[in-house]
């Protein structure tokens, strides 16, 4: 009997440290909050904590966002829209580009609104949900090449006129009792549980996958594999981008900001991914159908490796030179961004 | 079907319970050696073939070794059977390189096509090798019964990566009763436990940092290349060590026991030392049936240091069919042989006992880690090209990417750790493995090393290094 009482508190001694160190390094308890459309939305005024990749604590503002609440007396307002490149938990509040654009932009407020596993579509839904006190002149529709893919993956559907003409988008409704939100209450007050199960999710699914193959005797996978074509195609793509940023454009002026995935390679080489070529063209495309500006961070960041050799994506506790924008990253988008709204801004009323 | 992956728990699960019903020692024999042809096929099942012909090969020559007259007879016998067993590791293992490389070296372009390089073939062609060698030297009772040789070759907690069993260790375990017992489960499911740790805590995290290193060399600072060095170091010490544990802990769950195949390598003071503690079983078969056979030390100096160069030569060559696991071995053959000169010559002289012990230890003990981890660097590299840039950038590099990975550096910090432990208060280590593992402190280490993998766990697991050799 006294060896399981030691047994027992020897488990909870240490599951409280590993609880502890988990807050501490890794990660917080989970802060997802249901949301029929968008699948999930963040906890507002939640201090968090992110090691995964880069490292940052922030706490979240009345809307969930990683952001301060918008202030009353801004003179203008600038809302970034977009996904975890925008929400940019990697690093500190103060060095993202949103940030960074707010220092370079005397008496502008940049709003960060961005949330990871968003493209365009559901950013425009995220936009409208948006309280009035985020009314903006300018709105900036952050893109990357993993927002063709998040789109095919999306599920919504285009409606069109008689004419082609894409008149309405209609999403995919979630199901509010999946078992992710079933165990919303135990996520929500441990980062362990969070934790272990972000990360035994896919592993846990192969090994059930695998073992239900063994016990049928037969393959867990088909010998091949058969791509599937797309959901979607460019064209698609393009209407249902142009028709968000149309949308977009009835509230305030639209930027399209284009972020592409490359290496970074030795002799200052930087090698773009071929979906980022895809993805500049369709978005492109759809910023130029709907007649607002595109720009292109790819000549900044590869420009801002060739000056430092410090490579503009990646993280010491990841990779260097893959993955999110760095504070290199940040700081060369912000000032690309900064001198493209600085004379809109301008324009408009400054 | 690597020890971490989930069709090995579904296989094992299924043996143990076999195991587990069926009582009598022939019994779970045969359930033994299924399961280990089970295991081989599940990679490549006509390589099941190659495994039951090498080993019906060795057996039935050991049994004409055995029955032979003359002398003459039993040589003529030893050799076939050392032939056959390294005629096919040399075609499976060899061909291309050699043809390759005469290519190159007459400018043909001769082609045999792609060889498939079966898995463990390096690991059981030697088994079977010593079991004939043994048999002639006379330091073993031959094997009477075809179905326990085909499972001391085929055994499969060790059949693909070692440790290399010889025949004196295995086959008298397969005479007695095959014990299964909690105290076999308690104490074989703890060194696998660790042996896990080795592989999936340490070697598998740091191994996505180390393939990114080598993959482009030239793109970082020396001192990145500096913490790839030592991460390589650790990361083929604890995956093949890791690996090895695991075998040695799934054997004694199944009432076996297989021999210790690393014994904290990097404390070493010299490289003669290395190798007592490296790959023992490997490095053991090689002094006992490569460097004897040549005539050890027993032809004077220079023959001696021939001997040690061309053993440990053909112990690169073993590795793999490539010049960089070649120059790898001639690293550790030319080491080994400036360590027996200099050892010759520093008995002779008076000064050594002047300097303080732990100078000369310390000494000693650095310059064995830094050339065993400098040696790493062509085993590593994927060419001879990305060697010669690694050394240059180590030394010359100015500028390049600074990346200082914190999981590296925790993983490289906890070697450190359990090394000076091991080797300052090693009874600080002794409380695992245990019969009784519910007592506090293996209880709380358990809990702690299950919480470890829940928290640590690396999203990518890379296959097991030794595997391709």
């Amino acid at each position: 009997m006294r060896a399981v009482g030691t047994c027992l508190a020897l488990t909870l001694g240490l599951l409280c440290v590993a609880e502890f160190g988990t807050r501490t390094f890794i990660g917080s308890p989970s802060n997802a909050v249901f949301h029929p459309v968008l699948g999930s939305t963040q906890l507002p005024n939640r201090m968090s904590v992110n090691g995964r990749a880069g490292f940052s604590r922030f706490m979240t503002n009345a809307h969930g966002l990683n952001d301060e609440d918008p202030s009353p007396d801004a003179a203008q307002r600038v809302v970034v829209l977009g996904d975890s490149f925008v929400r940019a938990i990697e690093v500190d509040r103060a060095q993202n580009f949103t940030s960074l654009v707010e220092q370079r932009l005397t008496g502008v407020e940049v709003m960060n609104t961005g949330v990871a596993g968003f493209n365009p579509t559901l950013s425009a839904v995220a936009f409208r949900e948006l309280p009035e006190s985020y009314a903006a002149q300018l709105v900036v529709l952050v893109v990357n090449a993993e927002d063709v893919t998040d789109m095919q993956n999306d599920g919504f559907e285009l409606v069109r006129d008689p004419l082609g003409a894409v008149v309405d988008i209609t999403y995919v409704r979630h199901p509010p009792g999946a078992l992710r939100w079933k165990l919303a209450p135990i996520l929500r007050r441990s980062a362990v549980v969070t934790d272990v199960l972000r990360r035994f999710n896919a592993p846990v699914r192969e090994f059930v996958a695998r073992f239900r193959a063994a016990a049928t005797f037969r393959p867990a996978e088909p010998p091949v594999k058969v791509e599937a074509p797309p959901r979607l195609s460019d064209a698609d793509l393009a209407d249902a981008t142009e028709f968000v940023i149309t949308g977009i454009g009835e509230r305030a002026e639209v930027v399209v900001l284009f972020v592409p995935l490359a290496t970074f390679h030795a002799g200052a080489r930087t090698v773009f991914d071929p979906r980022s070529e895809h993805a500049r063209a369709v978005f492109g495309a759809a910023a130029q159908r709907a007649g607002v500006p595109f720009l292109d961070a790819g000549p900044a960041l590869a420009q801002v490796y060739a000056d430092t050799g410090e490579p503009p994506v990646g993280f010491h506790n990841v990779t260097i030179g893959v993955g999110h924008l760095n504070a290199h990253g940040h700081e060369a988008v912000a000032k690309l961004l900064a001198h493209e709204l600085e004379p809109r801004l301008q324009r408009a009323g400054r | 079907m690597i020890f971490t992956s989930a069709d090995f728990v579904i296989f094992f699960a299924i043996v143990l319970g076999a195991m587990a019903i069926v009582r009598s020692t022939r019994g779970r024999q045969a359930i033994l050696l299924v399961a280990s042809y089970v295991f081989y096929g599940w990679w490549n099942p006509w390589f099941l073939f190659l495994i039951a012909g090498i080993s019906t090969w060795s057996w039935v020559l050991g049994e004409a070794l055995v029955r032979a007259k003359t002398n003459a007879m039993r040589r003529v016998a030893m050799w076939l059977s050392v032939t056959g067993c390294l005629g096919a590791l040399a075609f499976f293992k060899y061909a291309n390189f050699t043809v390759e490389n005469v290519n190159l070296l007459v400018g043909s372009s001769v082609s045999i096509g792609d060889i498939l390089l079966p898995v463990g073939i390096s690991f059981f062609t030697f088994q079977s090798l010593s079991y004939n060698i043994d048999l002639y030297r006379g330091r073993i009772e031959p094997c009477r019964s075809l179905w326990r040789y085909l499972l001391f070759v085929s055994f499969f907690p060790q059949l693909v990566a070692g440790p290399i069993v010889r025949a004196s260790e295995f086959l008298p375990q397969l005479e007695r009763e095959i014990r299964f017992t909690a105290a076999n489960f308690w104490i074989g499911a703890q060194i696998f436990l660790i042996g896990a740790v080795q592989k999936v805590l340490v070697a598998d995290s740091v191994s996505p940092f180390v393939d990114r290193i080598y993959l482009e060399p030239a793109l970082y600072s020396a001192g990145t290349l500096w913490l790839g060095l030592f991460a390589y170091g650790i990361q083929i010490f604890c995956d093949f060590s890791g690996y090895s544990l695991m075998a040695i802990g799934i054997a004694r769950i199944l009432g076996f026991e297989l021999p210790e195949n690393f014994r904290l390598p990097y404390i070493s003071r010299s490289i003669a030392e290395f190798w007592r503690r490296w790959h023992i079983t490997l490095s053991f078969w090689l002094r006992d049936y490569l460097y004897i056979s040549l005539g050890g030390n027993r032809g004077g100096p220079s023959k001696t240091m021939r001997n040690l160069k061309i053993t440990m030569l053909l112990g690169g060559l073993w590795h793999g069919a490539s010049w960089n696991f070649v120059l790898w071995g001639a690293l550790h053959g030319g080491a080994l042989a400036v360590h027996r000169i200099w050892r010759g010559w520093i008995e002779k002289q008076s000064f050594p006992a002047r300097v303080p012990g732990a100078l000369r230890h310390g000494t000693a003990w650095a310059l064995t880690l830094l050339f065993s981890l400098l040696a790493w660097i062509p085993f590593r590299s994927p060419s001879w090209a990305t060697t010669q840039l690694y050394l240059e950038r180590l030394v010359f590099a100015d500028g390049g990417v600074m990346w200082v990975p914190p999981q590296v550096v925790v993983c490289l910090a906890a070697v450190i750790v359990w090394h000076v432990v091991a080797v300052f208060a090693p009874q600080g280590l002794r409380f695992m493995p245990t019969t009784r593992p519910w007592a506090p402190r293996p209880f709380a280490a358990i809990v702690g090393i299950l919480l470890l993998f829940a928290l640590f766990l690396p999203q990518s697991r890379s296959a097991f290094i030794y595997f391709q050799f």
